[in-house]
């Protein structure tokens, strides 16, 4: 097993978890201060369907031949519908040494808090 | 179109118009690819501009007046927002303007729900292979 993996089992604690996640108004927040990205990464088929118009969009399966398009001066907020993919998103790009933390409610929340006159709230 | 009078329309809702204004997301999908009805994002701008469907259009609400010669009088037209409070707006506006309009109950949060995953590439395969 290796070091990383060893470690991050270590590190699975309720204390530890805020270094993992963020929430869609932290995100909101960072965004706008342009110290965040978000990476959907949800696959084709599903970004066919609906679109959020920010961000990057690269499919989970094709993290590992697409890296270098994650910007490094960031922090890298990996989002699929909830949070189960980017979860395991976060842990692969973690290992990989990005500063990156998976979304917290997931896509759907963020839309979610994206409604009526809130959408200006995130400067596009 | 034969425009309704509001006062009529109420004094003849029933529990069979009670149904039909609505539709549910299965419905509407199979609907839409079958061509039978016009998707209507009625959502203001600067939503639209933060996340959108892949599919139907957008005709925000306050627009949608002025906008009616957009929409296809031989199709059912489904009326959507983010929940469905505002699609029944339109709803009941397209109804009395002579249309045949349902609201979408689950919204489309809850399309984006629905449309995950397997979900959503089978879909579009569907559409895909109608077109």
């Amino acid at each position: 097993m290796s070091t990383f993996m060893t470690d991050f089992a270590r590190d699975i604690a309720p204390r530890a978890m805020k270094k993992a996640r963020i929430s869609a108004e932290g995100f909101i927040e960072a965004y706008n201060n342009g110290t965040a990205e978000l990476v959907d990464i949800r696959v084709g088929s599903e970004t066919a369907v609906w679109q959020v118009n920010f961000g990057l969009k690269i499919p989970a399966p094709d993290l590992p031949e697409r890296l270098d398009e994650l910007p490094k001066d960031k922090l890298i907020v990996v989002a699929c519908p909830q949070a189960a993919r980017s979860s395991m998103a976060r842990t692969y790009l973690h290992s990989q040494g990005f500063r990156v933390k998976y979304l917290e409610g997931g896509l759907l929340g963020l839309v979610d808090r994206l409604k009526g006159g809130r959408a200006k709230d995130i400067q596009l | 179109m034969i425009e309704k009078d509001f006062a009529a329309y109420l004094t003849s809702f029933d529990y069979d118009e009670r149904l039909a204004m609505k539709i549910q997301a299965p419905e509407m999908l199979r609907l839409y690819q079958e061509g039978r009805v016009q998707v209507i994002d009625i959502r203001f701008t600067e939503e639209q501009t933060a996340w959108q469907l892949g599919f139907g259009q957008h005709i925000p609400l306050n627009e949608l007046p002025d906008r009616l010669d957009e929409l296809d009088p031989n199709k059912t037209i489904v009326t959507m927002c983010p929940h469905y409070d505002r699609a029944e707006i339109a709803r009941l506006f397209l109804t009395m303007k002579g249309y045949h309009a349902r609201y979408l109950t689950d919204g489309m949060l809850g399309i984006a729900n629905i449309l995950r995953g397997d979900t959503a590439r089978d879909y579009m395969v569907t559409l895909t292979e109608k077109k």
